[in-house]
């Protein structure tokens, strides 16, 4: 469609706005707040919206980690999501290759700052959350919904709502059982990576658990850059030369193991903590259990080999 | 014509009492490498199908010969997760040309459309007394009137209403897909491109 007419055909959407209010609690980034979202909203919540991300969360987050956020909209149904454009925008852009310059970016940037909401702008549905109830996420069940703060219990059948028969294909799938802890389980593999987490201060996050320690023995890890450019800032930062250290290494950057079109498959029955955005069943190969994860813990499981609240390594 | 006009569809049907069954269950990826649209129907559920080694899940709808026909009736939340266009190529490959569900996902349901397949999207209850019908009965036969926006249980005659997009139903009825339509547009699209902002 895109090529025979540079058009995308989209009925107008309906509107959802998101609020999350308050600042991120120390370990909580990004990941953990879309995640925290799509447990709230199901994995059909915003079928049919395009949803705007709003509040102080939102404000004060790095362009990055609005990518990582906005990236998982599609993961609660929504076919888009944004997040309005202000200074931390304008800087992303601003000397970038495409960039326009002189008179045309002061063209421009009069033009994108009329493209924020306006005060009092109805939307067709609103949610409205606190980062104070947001801690690191976990998913433990075969779409992203299926999510829970990492210190928590598998909720119920009852509890979780939707089909009994369902919910408990997608226990047994996982080889869970309600009301079990996830800290503490054995994590096989860990990838981090994808469109989702695979950008430079997603690793310096991974660096920032992993330095000083060393992976676990029984753990493979992948560690796949996003592009050739984010595989040259690693190298450029230092942070190769701390995952090395480790026990880690690179791998070609590449959509890997999220989606296991290449050789990097999980195996059937092998548990991988992943920094990706689904964990379908048979997602990164056929029987594989994908838990989905910030870069954070993902970090913690790679060094202590099971689900690990990532708070607990870091200083206070 | 993109594909076959689809007037009224009379046919048992294929259950699948499933929710949130995804994309990749449907198609999954290893399988997106072909570049070609035949052949996508051998892969189909692949997975909850076909053990690895080839040998048929005694235990897949798929694989059970009671059940047949041109209509997947699917639990609520049906094709959700990746967007792959291939999931509905499997389907429409494999000779379904109806999916039923009480939800659709949005991208699933427009890929449907564009080749030709009817996503009817009925309530809860409804979806459920088909189960139920199909369940007593798996030679049940439905019967899809595209125009009249109807589905209907031919054994009892009950039936229920279905949304469909005024465009799309227009489209699905002649064969065209939105590629034809956008071609028509030519000349609006390009004067409103040649309008750059910046």
């Amino acid at each position: 469609m895109v090529l025979s007419s540079q058009c995308i055909m989209q009925p107008k959407p309906k509107k959802m706005r998101i609020k999350v209010n308050g600042k991120l609690g120390k370990g909580v980034v990004p990941k953990d707040v879309v995640l925290y979202i799509i447990s709230r909203l199901t994995a059909a919540g915003a079928t049919g919206y395009f949803i705007e991300f709003a509040g102080e969360v939102f404000e004060q987050m790095s362009m990055e980690g609005r990518m990582t956020v906005c990236n998982m909209s599609i993961e609660m149904g929504a076919r888009g999501g944004m997040i309005a454009p202000d200074e931390t925008t304008f800087a992303y852009i601003k000397g970038r290759e495409k960039a326009p310059n002189g008179e045309a970016w002061d063209k421009a940037l009069a033009y994108w700052k009329t493209l924020k909401t306006d005060e009092g702008a109805a939307f067709d549905i609103e949610y409205e959350y606190n980062a104070a109830d947001i801690e690191p996420m976990i998913t433990y069940g075969t779409n992203p919904g299926m999510g829970m703060g990492i210190t928590r219990h598998i909720p119920s059948a009852a509890e979780a709502g939707g089909s009994k028969a369902s919910y408990e294909k997608s226990l047994n799938y996982m080889g869970f059982r309600e009301q079990d802890e996830m800290l503490g389980k054995k994590v096989d593999y860990v990838f981090i990576g994808s469109c989702t987490n695979g950008r430079i201060e997603d690793f310096r996050a991974f660096a920032s658990i992993v330095k000083g320690r060393k992976k676990a023995d029984h753990v493979t890890a992948w560690i796949v850059p996003g592009s050739h450019i984010v595989e040259q800032q690693i190298k450029e930062e230092g942070i190769l030369d701390i995952l090395t250290a480790a026990g880690f290494q690179l791998r070609q950057p590449g959509c890997s193991a999220c989606l296991a079109m290449n050789d990097d498959k999980i195996p059937a029955g092998k548990y991988a903590v992943s920094t990706s955005n689904r964990n379908f069943e048979g997602r990164q190969g056929p029987g594989a259990r994908t838990l989905l994860a910030s870069p954070l813990v993902a970090a913690a499981a790679a060094v202590t080999g099971v689900v690990t609240d990532p708070r607990s390594l870091m200083a206070e | 014509m993109a594909y076959d006009k689809f007037t009224i569809l009379r046919s048992t049907a294929v259950p699948m009492p499933i929710e949130n069954v995804d994309t990749d269950q449907i198609i999954p990826a290893r399988f997106l490498k072909a570049t070609e649209r035949k052949g996508f129907g051998d892969n189909l559920f692949r997975d909850w199908r076909y053990e690895a080694d080839g040998t048929p899940k005694k235990d897949f709808v798929l694989n059970n010969p009671i059940y047949s026909g041109k209509i997947l009736v699917g639990g609520k939340n049906f094709g959700s997760g990746s967007s792959r266009e291939h999931a509905a190529w499997a389907i429409y490959d494999y000779g379904f040309r109806c999916v039923v569900s009480s939800f659709f996902a949005d991208i699933f349901k427009n890929n449907s459309l564009n080749i030709g397949i009817l996503p009817v999207q009925i309530s809860a209850g409804f979806l459920d007394k088909i189960f139920t019908a199909i369940e007593a009965d798996p030679k049940t036969a439905l019967e899809v009137n595209l125009e009249a926006q109807r589905i209907t249980i031919l054994s009892t005659g009950e039936s229920e209403s279905f949304e469909i997009n005024g465009y799309k139903k227009h489209n699905l009825m002649n064969g065209y897909d939105d590629i034809d339509y956008l071609q028509s547009m030519k000349a609006d699209i390009e004067s409103f491109a040649a309008k750059s902002i910046y």
